[in-house]
């Protein structure tokens, strides 16, 4: 007579995936990826907050090594590149730090830096002149209700008209800026860990 | 009540915390009204519709609250501002505060049309009627008092009561900076002091005399 065994859950589980035919390469980079991608870019997301130096980045990545080395440092250069932002300084500064890490004193990444600075001020200079325009109109407006003195200032950026000025003028400057996260990218990739 | 030309007081005498109340009528284009510290729309936990007997008050004084054209906060506590809300939505007035308290009014849903540094308020197109606003920090960290030097009033807000000061425990608070705040309004030449709270007290302070006593005692008993 044929002996029927009872089988457990987990015994159940496993030949289940005994049939299940391997992962194919492409999946194990996304496995992967999906893995250790979130690592590099909470090592960027606590440098960026203040919580680690600059000079602990590389550090940060030792422990990584070969292909997940890469997926890391990949993840942790793509969001330094992302925090750019035009009008943050403060950010700014401190991506720029994290990316001389990987970069190098280089001068291509010293070129780099400059045209960043030459952007961002160029975007300062058109966001002040468009500010203080604003901000007259807002004062003429006051005027005319009755309002005036030196003790008065409109609040401009509460306004949705300045709102939708403040975003078209970062929209003009968007491709100038992409194009600089993406040069800043390949120069912290190319550079050896 | 008016009290001197065309600046009207609303002193709160219901049971809950609520502020006092400013007006001066017509003194912006188009006869619209400037209001200091509308105050609660109900007080809590009693319910007291604060606001509707706000606007009753006005009404019987011949002002019409629908005609008001400019809210000054003396500082973001709801017990002062949460009127503002309602009156900018029904009236479209504009509201009016220091920067540094504009993120404590966000939180009951305000927005700020126009922020109020140290310096002149002209308020009126032909012949404005001139406000000096100082920025009085300690018991919030945008708090401002409003002077009115043709008239010697100081709209004290919560910096300065009849023989009190305003707290400095509630978040933003500070002591060292109230007692600063005070020190510079005793300098200003004052008849009418108008608190923003009367706890016990009529909640103004009338007479040259009686305002100077009332820095005195802050000064030995509660400054030191």
């Amino acid at each position: 007579m044929e002996e029927h065994k009872i089988k457990s859950a987990w015994e159940i589980a496993q030949e289940k995936i005994a049939r299940m035919p391997d992962l194919t390469s492409e999946e194990l980079i996304k496995q992967k990826e999906r893995e250790f991608e979130p690592i590099g870019e909470a090592i960027a997301k606590k440098y960026l907050g203040g919580g680690i130096r600059a000079t602990e980045l590389k550090t940060g990545l030792i422990k990584y090594r070969g292909a997940e080395g890469q997926i890391v440092k990949q993840a942790l250069i793509s969001s330094l590149a992302q925090s750019i932002e035009l009008g943050n300084d403060v950010r700014n500064k401190r991506a720029m730090e994290g990316f001389q890490v990987f970069a190098g004193a280089s001068i291509a990444f010293e070129e780099a830096r400059n045209t960043f600075d030459s952007i961002n001020s160029e975007f300062e200079q058109e966001i002040q002149q468009r500010h203080k325009m604003f901000e007259t109109l807002g004062k003429d407006k006051l005027q005319r209700l009755g309002i005036s003195g030196s003790a008065i200032r409109p609040n401009v950026k509460g306004n949705e008209d300045w709102q939708h000025e403040e975003n078209r003028i970062r929209q003009s400057f968007d491709m100038k800026v992409d194009r600089l996260r993406k040069d800043l990218v390949q120069l912290a990739q190319d550079a050896q860990l | 009540m008016r009290l001197v030309k065309n600046l009207y007081t609303y002193v709160w005498s219901g049971s809950n915390n609520n502020c006092n109340t400013c007006v001066f009528a017509a003194t912006l284009s188009e006869g619209r009204h400037l209001m200091v510290d509308p105050g609660h729309i109900n007080t809590p936990f009693y319910q007291e519709p604060s606001f509707d007997r706000l606007l009753k008050e006005m009404k019987e004084d011949g002002i019409d609250g629908g005609e008001i054209g400019l809210v000054v906060l003396t500082h973001a506590h709801p017990d002062h501002c949460e009127a503002a809300v309602v009156i900018q939505d029904k009236t479209k007035a504009l509201i009016a505060l220091h920067e540094a308290d504009e993120a404590t009014y966000q939180v009951i849903g305000g927005k700020a049309d126009l922020y109020l540094d140290e310096g002149d308020l002209l308020l009126g197109e032909r012949r404005p009627a001139k406000f000096c606003v100082y920025h009085s920090p300690g018991h919030s960290p945008g708090h401002i008092t409003l002077y009115w030097p043709e008239q010697k009033v100081l709209i004290a807000g919560d910096v300065i009561f009849y023989h009190s000061t305003g707290r400095v425990d509630l978040p933003g608070g500070n002591a060292k900076a109230l007692k600063q705040s005070i020190e510079k309004l005793a300098q200003l030449d004052i008849e009418y002091l108008l608190c923003g709270h009367s706890y016990g007290h009529p909640g103004i302070i009338k007479g040259k005399e009686a305002v100077r006593e009332n820095f005195e005692f802050l000064m030995r008993n509660i400054l030191f």
